[in-house]
């Protein structure tokens, strides 16, 4: 069972309309669809040294993060910490294009982003997302440049960003606590249940650190890019420097956020 | 003024006659005249004990007796006497020293007993004999009911003893007798309010006629009406107490909570900036700063034009900046060029134009370009409840034309910025971008899924 968070449960006082949250799920999952339907229909292989290969199979090493191709300065190079961002993997329900991948990492924005940007505004918010993101690229390609295999990956996704928004949101609201439904398998439970968000970060926090630990120790591939997680995370800490004036002030004179 | 004694002496003996005649009411007003020009005259006033039927009038004539000749033992045993005899009695000016002037004879210059009367009183309070002062204070009320000092502490004292329609009855008969200290009204309608006995409005609206109220009376009045819900009457009172004093902080605080109770933000956020603004250091403006910090975004004076506080957002900038330049490098420092760290400079430069033409447009460093802040006007009264009371001078945000200029220039520096640091990244997607629309897959690409091809196989 896994309680997925869906909201903050406190008296939210959105001061704003979460413009950015709200318009990095639409490009995400606009990208998302756009991707897989021009893939779709682009049936004109490329030719490769060990044979024709589709569009579909070479899109993630374009636009992700491949770990030799930055260090190589090649590809879109820097540009990928951010475009990989942006991307998500593809997936199938019932025969129709669907990413758990994506209806994942989108839940855990909207349940973490929306505070977080009322407590920075808008475009800073960006600005923290995106740094948050490239942080998280670049831990990752560090870590994976030592794995022959791992630095041809390319690294996908929006979990490091979201990881640094969540970091951001232990910072901020440690005391509140999170709306969570059961997942059981894939099968959401109609139940509410709320846990302090210190619990439920710290739990999830920990979720990240034991694999990489058994990686290291195992030498065992995950699908999952743990480190950027856990980078993204860390980088939640820069958040006071996009936090609003009057919410650093509070912060700081330990009035109530 | 040799003529007052021998007129007053003369009424006496006339008095005398008529009284040995049985003629006790032409006896009285005689005696009555005596005592209007001379009010320490003991005689009169023993002659005026025989001739008053009332308890209430003989206790009074005793009292004036005992103020006229207090060493005189027959006088206080004849009080002692009374007293006993009459122990719940109140002392009650005689009605015809309350309406009929002295006729034909004019008055002495003999002290004021009152003011004496008054420390007495007050040293009793001072001795904790609360009910000797308050005989006092209502002895003093007998004789002048519009007596101000008598009247406060007469109602108080017996507000402490918990006998609130006599503390009632004390303000109503001091104001009927002519006192206009807007303090008696406020009390009297507070207590007719909780206690009934009265028709509380009424006061509310005299006092509201009243010439000369400060705004600590109206804010009072204003109080009175909003515990009875009576909304609009309240506000008129505080806008009314406002106009009269517009730098007077418990009005503007009062005001806002008025307007946050009313549901009204915007008006309570802009009463609650106004007592910051007149005092963030005194107990209501930290009050008002708290709220303003509660209910909406609100950064104090000093916090927005701290420079760290700009310059945090500005290392914000450079750092995405710097990590750009860094993966552009290929992840390592010396891989970044001049064109890099200039880029990195010029974000430096361009962050710190566009968050001061944005979220920090007051900064001192600005100051020497800004206009003098207008001046205040001056405090018109305010003072007088609030000496420690200073106003703050703010410092004026950048004109927006300036900041307008300041953004546009940041974002321009940001741009150029952008391509500096990313120029290895922009060359590499051209090429990457041009191959992969004429269906040619780049080289890069084609080693590194060799490989893994070779993996899988």
């Amino acid at each position: 069972m896994f309680p997925l968070p869906v909201a903050d449960s406190t008296g939210v006082r959105y001061r704003s309309i979460p413009w950015v949250t709200v318009g990095l799920i639409l490009i995400n999952v606009a990208i998302w669809f756009h991707t897989e339907i021009q893939l779709f229909f682009d049936t004109a292989p490329f030719y490769t040294d060990f044979g024709p290969i589709y569009g579909e199979e070479i899109v993630h090493f374009v636009y992700g993060t491949v770990p030799q191709a930055v260090r190589n300065q090649q590809g879109l190079g820097a540009l990928s910490a951010i475009t990989s961002t942006f991307l998500h993997a593809p997936g199938w329900l019932f025969c129709l294009p669907f990413s758990w991948h994506l209806l994942g990492n989108m839940i855990f924005l909207w349940a973490f982003g929306r505070r977080i940007e009322d407590a920075c505004g808008s475009w800073r918010f960006l600005l923290f997302y995106l740094l948050a993101g490239m942080i998280a690229s670049m831990a990752s390609v560090l870590m994976r440049m030592g794995s022959v295999y791992d630095r041809l990956i390319p690294g996908i996704g929006a979990s490091g960003a979201i990881a640094g928004v969540m970091g951001a949101f232990l910072i901020l609201f440690p005391g509140t606590r999170i709306t969570t439904i059961p997942l059981i398998g894939i099968i959401p439970i109609p139940i509410r249940f709320k846990i302090p968000a210190l619990i439920y970060l710290l739990w999830w926090l920990a979720q990240q650190v034991l694999p990489i630990i058994q990686q290291t120790q195992t030498e065992e591939y995950y699908t999952t890019d743990f480190v950027a997680h856990l980078a993204g995370f860390f980088a939640g800490m820069l958040i006071f420097l996009f936090v609003r004036k009057d919410l650093l002030y509070r912060y700081v004179t330990g009035a109530r956020l | 003024m040799s003529q007052v004694p021998s007129s007053v002496e003369h009424l006496y003996e006339t008095g005398m006659q008529a009284y040995t005649l049985a003629d006790r009411a032409r006896a009285r007003a005689l005696w009555i005249q005596v005592v209007q020009a001379e009010p320490n005259h003991a005689r009169a006033w023993t002659a005026l004990l025989r001739v008053c039927a009332d308890p209430a009038e003989q206790a009074y004539c005793l009292m004036r007796l005992f103020r006229a000749a207090p060493e005189d033992p027959r006088t206080r045993e004849a009080l002692q006497r009374f007293r006993h005899a009459h122990p719940n009695v109140r002392p009650r000016i005689l009605p015809e020293l309350v309406t009929a002037p002295a006729a034909g004879v004019g008055r002495s210059q003999a002290p004021d007993p009152v003011p004496k009367m008054l420390e007495v009183a007050a040293e009793k309070r001072a001795s904790g004999d609360d009910e000797g002062a308050l005989r006092i204070y209502l002895d003093i009320l007998d004789w002048n009911p519009a007596h101000g000092p008598a009247t406060t502490q007469a109602a108080r004292l017996l507000a402490d003893l918990k006998v609130l329609t006599e503390a009632a009855v004390v303000l109503d008969r001091s104001i009927t007798a002519g006192n206009r200290d807007p303090a008696v009204y406020l009390a009297l309608a507070e207590i007719r309010l909780h206690r009934g006995g009265g028709d509380p409005w009424q006061v509310l609206e005299a006092l509201r006629r009243l010439p000369g109220l400060l705004p600590g009376h109206l804010l009072h009045a204003a109080d009175l009406y909003w515990s009875q819900a009576e909304y609009k009457t309240a506000l008129e009172l505080l806008h009314e107490a406002e106009q009269r004093d517009s730098h007077y902080q418990p009005t503007l605080m009062r005001l806002a909570e008025a307007y946050r109770d009313l549901r009204h933000p915007e008006r309570a956020r802009q009463y609650l900036q106004r007592v910051v603004d007149l005092g963030a250091r005194t107990p209501l403006g930290r009050r008002a700063e708290g709220i303003l910090l509660e209910v909406s975004p609100h950064v104090p004076r000093y916090i927005q034009t701290n420079l760290i506080y700009a310059l945090r957002e500005v290392v914000g900038i450079f750092l995405l900046y710097a990590c750009l330049a860094i993966l552009d490098a290929g992840l390592t420092l010396s891989g970044i060029g001049l064109a890099g760290w200039v880029g990195m400079l010029l974000s430096v430069a361009g962050g710190y134009l566009l968050v001061s033409a944005t979220s920090s447009p007051s900064q001192w460093v600005f100051q020497r370009f800004l206009a003098e802040p207008d001046e205040a006007p001056a405090p018109s009264g305010g003072e007088a409840y609030l000496p420690a009371m200073t106003s703050e001078k703010p410092l004026p945000a950048l004109p927006l034309e300036a900041r307008a200029v300041l953004g546009t220039v940041g974002g321009v520096l940001l741009a150029v910025a952008i391509v500096l640091v990313l120029q290895h990244s922009l060359l590499a997607t051209q090429e990457t971008m041009g191959m992969l629309d004429r269906r040619q897959l780049p080289d890069y690409l084609n080693n590194i899924l060799s490989e893994l091809f070779r993996f899988a196989q």
